[in-house]
């Protein structure tokens, strides 16, 4: 497509949307809702799209775009308020936010704080949309060229880079998560020879374990429980007074407002990091570049600005492998993949062919999602501190009923709510182990592609592994894998300590430990 | 070591063991499968067999586990691995009774009320047991309802069991509604003249009635999702309906 098609497929999109007073309600619901859910302590925005997902089953995939995209906007924006005004994250993107914004509310700014992040989370939003349309195409085109050898090691790549860096203990826990999952997903009759594997005898396993209520139970079941277990009680919200962001503070921060999109688009792209990580490294380099970092976590308007942004553009970033390669680039898009194979949507290389024109439409979407995150943040967010009043005991019940519900409504099959509430419990004990339940999930959602694609490309080679070392774009995955794994090696870390001895005669400060830390 | 990390470690450990066990049995189970012989008319061969991904899972699980069970090791000696590192009873006692609370009440719902009971009424009693339970009066309400919800979850469950469902569906609805109407009276007792819990009762209430409702008109009719199971209300409202518009 050239560019002036381009232009008009993104019009006509944007145009059909505002023209439907449907849509644009559905939008403005569902940013608000978004909003509330990533603003109450104890949910999430992964939870937030996947209990949605249930409610747009029935809906145009265009309808279930709007309402999807504008509920994952509004909840990963909508963390910054618990963070501004009660100190407690709203959701795990927003926990960098919390170190300066309640500072800020302390001195009576915290109207000030929530305009600015309402307008860096737009911005970012925005960096994240181009992104996605810069980006998506090219890779769309070179994984056009890929075959069983490349998404094999591709959907590897994801399971171990997403365990690997979102792992807060050790290592291996990550990558046992992924391969947790993997043995999730294997459960089901093969799709090459129909063999039913791992169902002893329950015909409901055959058809594989579904996605939609795994999710809701790894994400939904461990947050009710780990909220209510540790008696959060939320303390009042501090005063906002003005809201609507000065021009010229924004321009003060447009730097930090772009440094911060490019890192939260970079660490978007990465299979199964997410915003949290985007905030935290944002808000991080953001300080190791400040003139002032001593006033960082003291009320630092920059700290604000730099995780508010990138974890907004993260977003972006986790649609491009989402769309163009079927992994996903964060805990929610994992959820919105769901959702998108639900409405008979395939993501990866054969979209463009498959559904041309599909990429311009996310982004016209997307882009009036950030819109209306915008408008509502403005706008509506003296009513938004209301809800944070509402005590948790009270609305995670109904999250448990939402979940019930949710899991139930897809399949209208009561085992998967078995199946959500025996996954929830289990994703609870893991996540209290400091198990990361982002690398499992992504396990259950790209285990059939890793399983297909393996046995696919073994026999296209007659079962010899040699095809794997001459494709250039698998020797670099492989190389990129066995980096990744290797340099969390304690043998690895002993030789870079003996390097750095021999290099500048000094005493290593790290990776002097011994035995298996794989930390 | 700093006495997270132990504990961490400790749990490592007995993970590492389960984790093993899983894949023992998952690399067993996978062996049965099909490997070079003939499924379904099609002469297989390895790299084509329904084993190979669960193999090369297992194996890779089993030695992950392992390695696990090393670090554990490693970091806590022999004797440290068996041996749990000492907690605050009081705190650890008061945060698992309530983890084994939530456990039960969600179980309850899932296996024994939803299956069995209307899910409006289901809805309903879940809440009303757990808000009350965990906002209006945990002190004393905590373990008592936890045990009503759990008891009515059984007995619904049994009611079901012994064929009590379609034309007979009056009957656990109004067990769960006797339930209800044990629980609101049961929880109001303990209330006692505190005025701050009166006014907390009375959102568990107006939650518990309303939400399960809304919940189940906007599935049922809106969204047109057959619930799991429709009863006394929902039956009811959709007669209601059909009267309506008719």
């Amino acid at each position: 497509m050239d560019v002036i098609q381009n232009f008009s497929v993104f019009f006509g999109a944007l145009g059909d949307i505002l023209m439907q007073p449907k849509s644009i309600l559905i939008l403005m619901f569902s940013s608000v809702l978004g909003i509330l859910f990533g603003a109450l302590p104890g949910l999430t925005a992964t939870l937030g799209v996947a209990l949605l997902t249930t409610l747009t089953y029935g809906m145009p995939l265009s309808t279930a775009l709007i309402a999807l995209l504008g509920i994952y906007v509004g909840a990963i924006y909508g963390g910054s308020y618990a963070s501004i005004l009660i100190n407690i994250p709203g959701t795990a993107a927003a926990a960098a936010t919390s170190l300066d914004g309640y500072p800020l509310a302390c001195k009576g700014e915290g109207g000030r704080a929530l305009g600015l992040t309402t307008t860096a989370s737009f911005l970012g939003t925005t960096v994240g949309i181009i992104a996605l349309v810069l980006f998506a195409p090219l890779i769309l085109e070179l994984a056009l060229q890929f075959t069983s050898y490349e998404f094999f090691l591709l959907a590897l790549f994801g399971i171990l880079i997403s365990g690997t860096l979102t792992s807060s203990d050790l290592v291996i826990k990550g990558w046992i998560a992924g391969f947790i999952g993997l043995a999730l997903s294997t459960i089901g009759h093969d799709r090459l020879q129909f063999f039913p594997r791992f169902t002893f005898g329950f015909h409901e396993l055959e058809s594989g374990i579904e996605v939609v209520p795994v999710l809701i139970g790894a994400f939904g079941i461990p947050q009710i429980i780990r909220v209510l277990r540790e008696k959060l009680t939320l303390t009042k919200p501090k005063k906002l007074k003005r809201i609507l962001p000065e021009f010229r503070t924004i321009v003060r921060n447009l730097k930090h407002i772009v440094r911060s999109s490019m890192i939260g688009v970079g660490i978007g792209s990465v299979p199964g990091v997410g915003e949290d990580v985007a905030g935290w490294v944002s808000y991080g380099t953001a300080k190791n570049l400040s003139k002032k970092p001593e006033e960082f976590g003291k009320g630092s308007y920059e700290g604000v600005v730099a995780s508010e942004t990138a974890n907004n553009a993260c977003i972006g970033g986790a649609l491009i492998p989402l769309i163009t390669l079927g992994i996903p680039g964060s805990p929610p898009a994992a959820m919105l993949l769901g959702a998108l194979l639900l409405h008979g949507i395939n993501p990866g290389p054969m979209i463009g062919i498959e559904k041309p024109g599909f990429i311009l439409e996310v982004t016209a979407v997307f882009f009036l999602a950030a819109a209306a995150m915008w408008i509502n943040g403005i706008f509506l967010s003296r009513q938004v501190v209301k809800v944070l009043m509402v005590p948790t005991s009270v609305f995670l019940p109904v999250v448990g009923l939402l979940c019930v519900i949710g899991s139930y409504a897809l399949g209208l099959n009561i085992f998967n709510l078995y199946l959500m509430v025996i996954v929830g419990v289990v994703a609870y004990f893991l996540i209290e182990m400091e198990y990361p339940i982002s690398p499992l999930v992504i396990g259950v959602i790209l285990g059939p592609m890793a399983d297909e694609n393996l046995r696919r490309a073994l026999m296209v080679s007659q079962g010899s592994f040699e095809p794997f070392f001459q494709r250039p774009v698998c020797i670099a995955l492989m190389i990129i894998i066995v980096l990744m794994m290797s340099t969390r090696l304690p043998i690895y870390r002993r030789w870079k300590a003996r390097l750095w001895q021999r290099l500048l005669g000094q005493h290593p400060q790290a990776g002097g430990k011994s035995g298996f830390d794989f930390e | 070591m700093h006495h997270d990390k132990q504990q961490l470690r400790w749990a490592d450990f007995r993970t590492g063991l389960i984790l093993i066990v899983i894949a023992v049995g998952m690399i067993g189970e996978a062996l049965t499968y099909p490997m070079s012989d003939s499924y379904g008319g099609v002469q297989n061969v390895w790299y084509v067999s329904p084993a190979l991904f669960p193999l090369i899972i297992g194996i890779c699980l089993l030695l992950l586990s392992g390695v696990l069970l090393t670090i554990a090791v490693r970091a806590n000696g022999w004797p440290g691995v068996w041996k749990r590192p000492e907690v605050d009873p009081v705190k650890k006692r008061e945060r698992d009774r309530r983890l084994w609370a939530i456990v039960i009440l969600i179980v309850a719902l899932v296996f024994g009320l939803v299956p069995s009971v209307d899910f409006a009424i289901a809805g309903c009693l879940f809440l009303m047991a757990f808000i009350t339970a965990f906002y209006v009066n945990p002190e004393r309400l905590l373990v008592a309802n936890t045990g009503l919800l759990a008891a009515s979850g059984v007995t619904m469950r049994l009611m079901s069991f012994a064929g009590l469902q379609h034309d007979w569906q009056w009957i656990p609805d109004t067990g769960a509604i006797l339930f209800v109407l044990f629980l609101t009276y049961w929880s109001w007792r303990s209330l006692g003249s505190d005025p701050k819990a009166k006014v907390r009762f009375r959102i568990a209430m107006a939650v518990a009635l309303i939400v399960p409702m809304a919940l189940g008109l906007i599935f049922k009719f809106g969204l047109l999702v057959p619930l799991p199971t429709e009863g006394l209300v929902i039956r009811n409202l959709e007669d209601l309906r059909y009267a309506l518009l008719r």
